[in-house]
């Protein structure tokens, strides 16, 4: 059974609210933010395996989702809210929230340089990779490095592939920042990470690779928004997804996602 | 059968049909420039940059830096059904159905260049609303000419001039420039030879013909934007299409773009 008609998708109006207030304290304008280990729900932990973690939405710091019954599936349907103002701005804010399916994390050595073979579980939602995309992420900030990380990982279709690139690294990156991976020639998707190679050391503080997959992304021009369901996409979430929260501002100031998001079943 | 009301919209977007692509490009425009970004790093990965191939080849979804997607059965189509991200500059962001493309291997050569594409294979044969378009590989030199080609219309008239509109001395790689149509013309159905006034003095440069299926406008750096089926204007992507993105740029900063795209089918 899926959703087929504009009638059923507002028949399970208000469906499940999800309340989401979280924070990066980053103040960096224009790039992006993870706000996995912040706020409400609870702050998730920091990876801390070089294989890494499956996550799910059991894990500590997922946004709480309620699978569908048996039969049915879970959509993505609404969100009201805003990308406002910690309590230390006053300013409106500005930017994009993007609502992604965080599956899986893993920290690296920081300091070491060459490769760091990683081995990890299969994916156990998305799990051909299609669409799955590779990020680095900064828990502790880093060091005045500017390091490249050439990625290794089995792209959508199986193949291994070693060319996968942050770009040259900003140096002394603060917590939370996030930023994607390029991929390899016609790539688009990543099944499985492989492989770390970072061209110099970061000196200090921690960072590893999240897989996430994209399930809503939700413009904030300044001020509350409210996305109705053809607007945020509508995009079905699989069973036991780890929501979590990626965001950009426009604004040098720390903002904070914060907002209700609606998911209905059908 | 045809996308024609809500519910046809809610069904689509529900649909177990449903494709769902991440977009992440970066890139260095030249201020004002319109950069083409099949090539540039990034999600999809990007494909390697030509070197010669004069009599071009046709392009589709299995092109190495396309978005793949499965073509419905008859009489279902496929649509762009949403289109979202960030940008931390302004500009225009355009979809594509890129069509055929070639490759001069330097662009110092001052004679008419004959051309023998193959006939194009989508929406029809006919060309009618597609665009021919200049395309810089490698960076030209400093030679200042006004390159010309000899296409056949949407009509079939053969023989018809265009011109490259803008062009500019030392353009960098990615930029592309719109060709002008003789009066009257809509569309391109083969471009059969192309001139260069005078050299550019060095550079890698081609042709592509390519259709457009949307547009949208990211009004502020930083600042979100999602369009959805309708705010689109519901477009068709027909069987195969090769799907890439073009920016107009702002500025000359380096320009990030995280977003996705969504393709359904009803």
């Amino acid at each position: 059974m899926a959703i087929t008609t504009l009638a059923h998708v507002t028949g399970d109006f208000p469906g499940q609210t999800i309340h989401i207030a979280k924070t990066s304290g980053g103040s960096n304008t224009g790039v992006p933010f993870g706000a996995w280990v912040s706020g409400i729900p609870p702050t998730g932990a920091a990876p801390t395996l070089l294989n890494g973690h499956l996550l799910t939405s059991a894990t500590t710091g997922a946004l709480p989702l309620v699978d569908a019954p048996g039969g049915e599936n879970t959509y993505i349907s609404r969100f009201v809210g805003s990308l406002g103002p910690t309590l230390t701005t006053t300013a409106p804010g500005s930017g994009i929230i993007f609502v992604y399916d965080r599956l899986w994390h893993n920290l690296v050595n920081i300091t070491a340089v060459g490769n760091q073979a990683i081995s990890m579980s299969a994916l156990t939602r998305f799990t051909t990779g299609d669409a799955v995309e590779a990020w680095w992420e900064v828990y502790v900030a880093t060091g005045a490095a500017t390091p490249t990380v050439t990625l290794s990982y089995t792209d959508q279709s199986g193949a291994a592939e070693t060319t996968g690139s942050s770009g040259v690294m900003v140096s002394a990156l603060s917590a939370n920042r996030t930023g994607p991976f390029q991929l390899a020639s016609g790539d688009t998707g990543v099944r499985a990470i492989t492989g770390w190679s970072a061209s110099a050391s970061f000196i200090s503080g921690q960072i590893g690779v999240v897989l996430r997959r994209k399930l809503a992304a939700i413009p904030v021009p300044g001020g509350p928004v409210t996305l109705s369901a053809s607007k945020i996409g509508l995009m079905e979430v699989p069973d036991a997804a780890c929501l979590e929260i990626v965001y950009v501002q426009s604004l040098p100031a720390s903002m904070m996602p914060l907002g209700t998001l609606h998911a209905v079943h059908g | 059968m045809a996308v024609a009301t809500w519910d046809d919209v809610i069904e689509a977007l529900a649909g177990s049909a449903r494709r769902d692509h991440a977009i992440i490009k970066t890139f260095t425009p030249a201020a004002g420039a319109i950069m083409a970004l099949f090539h540039m790093p990034g999600m999809p990965g990007a494909p390697a940059t030509p070197t010669s191939l004069i009599n071009g080849a046709l392009q589709d979804d299995s092109t190495s830096g396309a978005f793949p997607f499965t073509n419905p059965t008859a009489p279902v189509e496929t649509y762009l059904a949403s289109l979202n991200g960030v940008a931390n500059t302004f500009g225009t962001l355009m979809v594509y159905d890129r069509l055929w493309y070639n490759v001069f291997p330097n662009a110092t050569t001052t004679t008419a260049q004959a051309i023998s594409p193959s006939a194009l294979n989508r929406p029809d044969a006919n060309g009618a609303g597609v665009e021919a378009w200049f395309q810089v590989y490698a960076a030209t030199g400093s030679g200042s000419p006004t390159p010309t080609i000899v296409y056949t219309d949407q009509d079939g008239n053969t023989l018809q001039a265009g011109t490259v509109q803008g062009y500019t001395a030392s353009s960098i790689a990615g930029r592309t420039y719109p060709i002008s149509l003789a009066s009257g013309d809509t569309g391109v159905r083969a471009i059969t030879s192309y001139t260069s006034s005078i050299s550019m003095s060095s550079g890698t440069i081609g042709l592509v013909l390519r259709r457009k299926i949307a547009a949208i406008t990211a009004t502020q750096a930083n600042m979100g934007f999602a369009l959805d089926f309708v705010d689109l204007g519901g477009p068709q992507v027909y069987d195969d299409a090769c799907i890439e993105l073009l920016w107009q740029a702002s500025s000359t900063t380096a320009t990030t773009i995280i977003g996705g795209l969504s393709l359904a089918q009803g």
